[in-house]
């Protein structure tokens, strides 16, 4: 059964301050000072008209896909942690829009590749790290039957076969 | 218990302590004190600031190192991260129980304000 996220549907005053804040963490600097915040508003203009939701929701994508990008120093927790959606997360609904904006930076596959590559081709990694890849491999295969033009239940509990055997 | 019944003080097991097992203290005192998904990253480019005056990105492109891969940074590079990561994990242990607030912001607030301030320190200590 899917659990419903408290934040489908999230309202767009809501979006906008989640926006704002995910801005402001990818230009934080040093003493975690937010550089020219004045910038915010022009490079949401730069996405689209502001009146429109679909423009905070691409303006929330590119900016959270810009901050991991800039900050991913181990690729597994990629995997692990950032895109290990739940549907308690309040980015669950968007996370499509995410990792799609992810991947079109050069680099975005290679670094979901590898970070796949770390945990389930070494020993080092725990039976609840491996397990912390469902999330993202359940995006995976949601994706997948999308394409396929398959409806597909989706629930928290649900296994990917082959998982536990990858390695 | 052995075979004559008798119970057995356990050893817990022990190994060399390598970068992955100091990060994985990290990351687990990170949770231990409530921070969620969305902090991790940001404490990772906080720490990062501190440390080298650049964001993780450009850590990798100035060092030639292979991104998304820290076994291929500068020793140096490492034993930074290992370092401040080993002591801001002693911090966060020592505020579970402390770090709250009426929100996750602001509970991910406290944790990076730890983070950063450990940092600043660690810094101090580095040749550069």
């Amino acid at each position: 059964m899917v659990r419903a996220s408290p934040y489908t549907r999230m309202k767009l005053q809501e979006l906008k301050r989640r926006t704002r804040q995910v801005w402001e963490a990818l230009n934080t600097w040093k003493g975690g000072v937010v550089l020219q915040p004045e910038n915010f508003d022009k490079e949401v203009k730069g996405i689209g008209d502001r009146r429109y939701k679909k423009t905070w929701i691409k303006a929330l994508a590119r900016f959270k896909a810009a901050q991991l990008h800039r900050s991913c120093l181990d690729a597994w927790t990629l995997i692990t942690i950032s895109f290990n959606y739940h549907p308690d997360r309040w980015d669950y609904e968007y996370r499509y829009e995410i990792v799609d904006e992810f991947l079109l930076y050069p680099e975005g596959l290679e670094l979901i590749k590898a970070g796949l590559e770390q945990i389930f081709s070494t020993d080092d990694f725990s039976h609840q790290e491996r397990e912390d890849t469902h999330g993202f491999l359940r995006l995976l295969e949601e994706r997948e039957a999308q394409h396929r033009g398959i409806s597909i239940a989706v629930g928290p509990q649900r296994a990917i076969a082959g998982t536990h055997t990858a390695a | 218990m052995d075979l004559s019944g008798q119970s057995q003080e356990l050893t817990p097991p022990r190994k060399r302590v390598t970068g992955a097992i100091v990060l994985r203290r990290f990351t687990q005192s990170i949770k231990d004190n409530g921070g969620d998904e969305q902090v991790y990253p940001e404490v990772i480019n906080e720490e990062t600031l501190e440390l080298f005056d650049c964001d993780v990105k450009d850590l990798y492109e100035q060092t030639g190192g292979k991104p998304g891969y820290r076994d291929t940074l500068p020793q140096p590079a490492q034993e930074a991260y290992m370092v401040n990561e080993s002591l801001s994990a002693n911090e966060l242990e020592r505020h579970i129980g402390s770090i709250g607030g009426e929100s996750q912001d602001e509970v991910n607030a406290q944790i990076k304000a730890v983070v950063r301030e450990q940092s600043k320190q660690t810094r101090k200590w580095l040749p550069w």
